[in-house]
Order: C-alpha cells, then sequence, then structure tokens
C-alpha cells in the first residue's frame, strides 16, 4: 500500500490549491466559451479545455487528460478475502495470545497525517477528545523546550521533502496504486493457479481411478464370457463349416448321379437317333438301287423287248 | 445342433454398452475381442446351421436306374452325425490363469487407488488448512510452494534468486564445503 493513504484527500487540497486554482482559472474562459458556443476557442483556450478532460466541438468523447487521476483515492474492487473465523494453521496454535496475523487491505488509520489512530484513542476514556493532541503537543514543546529534541539544522529540508512527496503522491498515486494493484492481482492469481493445478490433479486421480476400477469391474464381467463366446463361435463355424461339406458331398453325389442319368438318356437317344437315320438312310439307299435296279431292268427288259 | 444354435443366440453382448464403460487401454482389447467375435460370427452367419433334408423318394422316381444307389447314400446320410465338438480344458484353464491375472491387477488398482487417495486427501486437507494466499506469511511460501521458493534456515543450498540453477548439482556444495584447500582426492599430502 502506498505512502499516499497517510494523506487525508481533504487535507491536501489545501497544499493543491495553487494548482487547481490556476488551473481553473484558465478554464474558466474556455469553458465559458464553450458554453456560448459562439465563438471557436483560442489555441490556449483549446490547450485548457484538454487539460480540463473538456471535449472541442465536434468531438464525440471526452479527452483524456492527465488530471484525470488527480487527487484521486484508488479503491480496490475488492478487498482481501477474511480469514476463515477461528483460523487455525495447526492444533497447537494459540489464538488467543498469538492471533494469525491476517494482513489488512488498508494501512491503519492516523491523524494529523502521521499520528496512528490507536495511540490517540486510549486518551479518550480520561481525556476527552483533545487530550491526545494536548499531550502529544506538550510533550513536543516540553523537548523543544528542554532541548531534548534538537533541530537539525537541515531539518527544515524534511517539509521540502514532504510537500515534493504530497505533490507527486496526489498527481500519480492513484496510477502507482492501481498498477501496483493490478501487479498484486496478478501474482495472487499466480498462486492461486498453483493451488489449483495442485487440487486439480488429486480431482482428477479421483476421476481417472474412478474410471479405472469401473473399467475393471467391466472387463472381469464381460471378458471371459467374450472369451468362451468366441470359442463357442469357432465351434459352431466349425461345425457348420461340416454340415457345409456333408451337404455339399451329397449334393455332388446326387448331381453325379442325375448326370449319369441324362449322360446315358442322351447316349439312348444318340444311338437311337444313330439307328434310325441309319435305317432310313438305308432304306433310302435301297430303294434307290432298287429304284436304279429296277430302272435299269426295265431297260434291260426294254433293251430285251425292244433291241433295236 | 439346436443347442448350438441356441448357444450362438444367446451370446449376443451389449458391445456398445460395455465399451462406453472401458478406458482407453481395455477398450483396445475388447476392439481385438470384438474382431474375432464378428469374424466367427460372419462365418457362423454364412454357412447352413443343419443338414438340409433331401427328398429321397422323388430322387427316386427321377432317377428309377440309381434306386439302389440312392437308398445306400440314403442310408448314409441319415446314419451321418457330424460332431460339435467342445472347447478344450487347457483353453479354458487359461481363461481362468487369465481371471486370475485379472484380479490381481484389480487389487494392485486397488491398492493404488488406495494410495493415491490418502495422498489426494493429504493434498486437499493441505491446501484447506492453508491461509488465503493473500494473507501467506514469508514462510509460508517456502512451505506451500516449495519449487517456487526456498527456506535457507533450514535448506542446504545456494540462494538462487535467477534460478541459474546452481543448485541443481551438488558441484557447488562440494567446491566450497572446505575453503581452506581445493586438492584432487588422488594428491598425495607428503610434504
Amino acid at each position: 500500500m502506498s505512502l499516499s493513504r497517510l494523506v487525508p484527500s481533504k487535507g491536501t487540497r489545501v497544499l493543491i490549491i495553487p494548482i487547481q486554482s490556476r488551473t481553473a482559472a484558465h478554464a474558466a474562459p474556455a469553458a465559458a466559451a464553450v458554453k456560448t458556443g459562439d465563438e471557436e476557442p483560442s489555441f490556449f483556450q483549446k490547450i485548457a479545455l484538454r487539460f480540463q478532460g473538456i471535449p472541442l466541438k465536434g468531438e464525440a468523447q471526452r479527452p483524456k487528460t492527465m488530471f484525470d487521476d488527480l487527487d484521486k483515492e484508488f479503491v480496490p474492487p475488492e478487498p482481501l478475502p477474511a480469514l476463515p473465523k477461528d483460523f487455525k494453521e495447526g492444533p497447537e496454535r494459540d489464538l488467543a495470545n498469538f492471533p494469525y496475523p491476517a494482513r489488512s487491505m488498508y494501512p491503519p488509520k492516523t491523524r494529523l497525517l502521521m499520528v496512528p489512530d490507536s495511540w490517540c484513542t486510549p486518551f479518550h476514556k480520561i481525556t476527552g477528545t483533545s487530550g491526545p493532541y494536548l499531550f502529544y503537543g506538550g510533550l513536543f514543546a516540553f523537548l523543544v523546550n528542554k532541548e531534548l529534541w534538537v533541530f537539525e539544522e537541515q531539518g527544515h529540508m524534511l517539509v521540502g521533502w514532504l510537500i515534493f512527496y504530497l505533490l507527486v503522491s496526489r498527481a500519480v498515486g492513484h496510477k502507482l496504486d492501481a498498477s501496483l494493484y493490478k501487479g498484486y492481482t496478478e501474482r495472487m492469481n499466480y498462486f492461486k493457479g498453483l493451488i489449483q493445478e495442485d487440487l486439480k490433479d488429486a480431482v482428477e486421480f479421483r476421476k481417472t481411478s474412478a474410471a479405472e476400477t469401473e473399467s475393471l469391474a467391466t472387463v472381469k464381467e464381460a471378458f471371459p464370457t467374450i472369451l468362451k463366446e468366441n470359442m463357442q463361435l469357432q465351434l459352431e463355424a466349425a461345425y457348420r463349416k461340416n454340415v457345409s461339406n456333408v451337404s455339399n458331398e451329397l449334393q455332388r453325389r446326387i448331381n453325379f448321379l442325375k448326370e449319369t442319368e441324362e449322360a446315358k438318356t442322351r447316349f439312348e437317344r444318340d444311338i437311337m437317333l444313330k439307328w434310325i437315320v441309319n435305317g432310313v438312310e438305308k432304306q433310302t439307299q435301297d430303294s434307290k438301287d432298287f429304284r436304279l435296279k429296277s430302272k435299269a431292268r426295265s431297260s434291260v427288259h426294254q433293251s430285251l423287248l425292244w433291241p433295236f | 445342433m439346436s443347442a448350438a444354435a441356441k448357444r450362438v443366440a444367446a451370446s449376443s453382448l451389449n458391445w456398445a454398452k460395455v465399451g462406453e464403460k472401458l478406458t482407453s487401454v481395455h477398450a483396445s482389447d475388447l476392439g481385438r475381442l470384438r474382431g474375432q467375435n464378428s469374424t466367427f460370427t460372419a462365418q457362423v452367419d454364412q454357412l447352413p446351421a443343419d443338414l438340409p433334408k433331401v427328398d429321397f423318394a422323388a430322387l427316386k422316381k427321377a432317377l428309377p436306374t440309381h434306386a439302389a444307389t440312392i437308398d445306400s447314400l440314403q442310408k448314409q446320410y441319415e446314419a451321418v452325425k457330424i460332431p460339435y465338438g467342445e472347447v478344450p480344458k487347457e483353453y479354458l484353464d487359461e481363461i481362468k490363469q487369465w481371471q486370475e491375472y485379472n484380479e490381481t491387477r484389480i487389487r494392485l488398482h486397488e491398492m493404488k487407488v488406495a494410495d493415491g487417495l490418502e495422498q489426494a486427501k493429504k493434498v486437499e486437507a493441505k491446501w484447506k488448512s492453508a491461509p488465503p494466499v493473500e494473507h501467506f506469511d514469508r514462510q509460508h511460501f517456502a512451505e506451500y510452494f516449495p519449487q517456487h521458493f526456498y527456506d535457507l534456515r533450514y535448506q542446504e543450498r545456494i540462494p538462487d534468486p535467477c534460478s541459474i540453477g546452481l543448485n541443481e548439482t551438488d558441484a557447488f556444495q562440494q567446491r566450497f564445503s572446505d575453503y581452506k584447500v581445493l586438492r584432487r582426492p588422488d594428491k598425495v599430502d607428503d610434504h
């Protein structure tokens, strides 16, 4: 947490009044000119408007100005996570005497920029609210009076440094805090990622081991059945192959018988046909010869009858 | 024969349901078994389940000259008994042996799971008892993230903030364990 929180926002306004008043003084005529809308702002007025973050004519968006974050307090979007109630690292932890040092989001409250509030509150019951101021003021006066607190000759330089610190912290404190908070958040997220990774292994192990257990149980239940079934199927396949062989062989024999029968019939038919054809041919031949013979005979007869 | 048919019919397994429950390692085993099963099933499906009935009387009518042969064939055909066969005992014994192996495997897996669960519980208990990381103390980082932080109060190591690997070997510890001398072990101190 940056030291800029030591300075209350209200208190610093007194210190940076000159800056604010100066910018306001510059911006006033420009703002007036813009408000009227009659005249085009001059070059310096434009610069002032730019610094103030007021858009010019025709500009849709407000310009980003370096004074946007001036005197702004950075408030983190979310507070730190609270520790669990009665958090103990181990059973032996004495929470009563040694409470866990939980990290606080903001520094402890202070008064007058640097006096811890816890130093003042015990006075309230006895001396009232102004008591601590009187006490510390009186103590300081006593120490200075008795020269127990000796002003160092260069001590006044501290005032300048304080003013310088206040100016810088008010000017860039917001940006600084924001960037530091961003870095802090990233680092915390990195560690949270490591934790999640570690826990993820455990969760993954539970998942995978449960799946493996179920798988092994299924294997135990199903695989012997499958193995036996595969062998039964092989037996069945062999049996059916034998059946197929037997029926094929029978069919082959029947086919052979049929073929022999057909061949026999075919031969018989062929022989019969041949016999018939031969017979017919023979008959025709015979008749032809007869005719020729008869013709010859008749011609002989005729020649015999009619020799001239 | 009908018993065989029954066996084949009854052996249908819900492969998809079994496959869903298996991990990838066992799924490949199941794939191989399923391949065998589908091969044999295809063979069984292609072949006839039983001997077909032959009308020998019609044959005799058709082939009267071969009646005697057909009679003989019929007798032989009706007398033929195709043995069904049975699964050899040694194969069944192998299945039993495999079952024993599987039981052992399951027991080993259970032991592994028990050990792993113990470790997982330890890890979960560790992070449950840890404070939120935003509230970590300096020593908590070394305690909870030993890979990223070290505690030189009790760890013997050389500070290595840039992680250039000074502590990967013990060469540096050896080298600087004694600053007085640096001598080779084989060197004889004779003077």
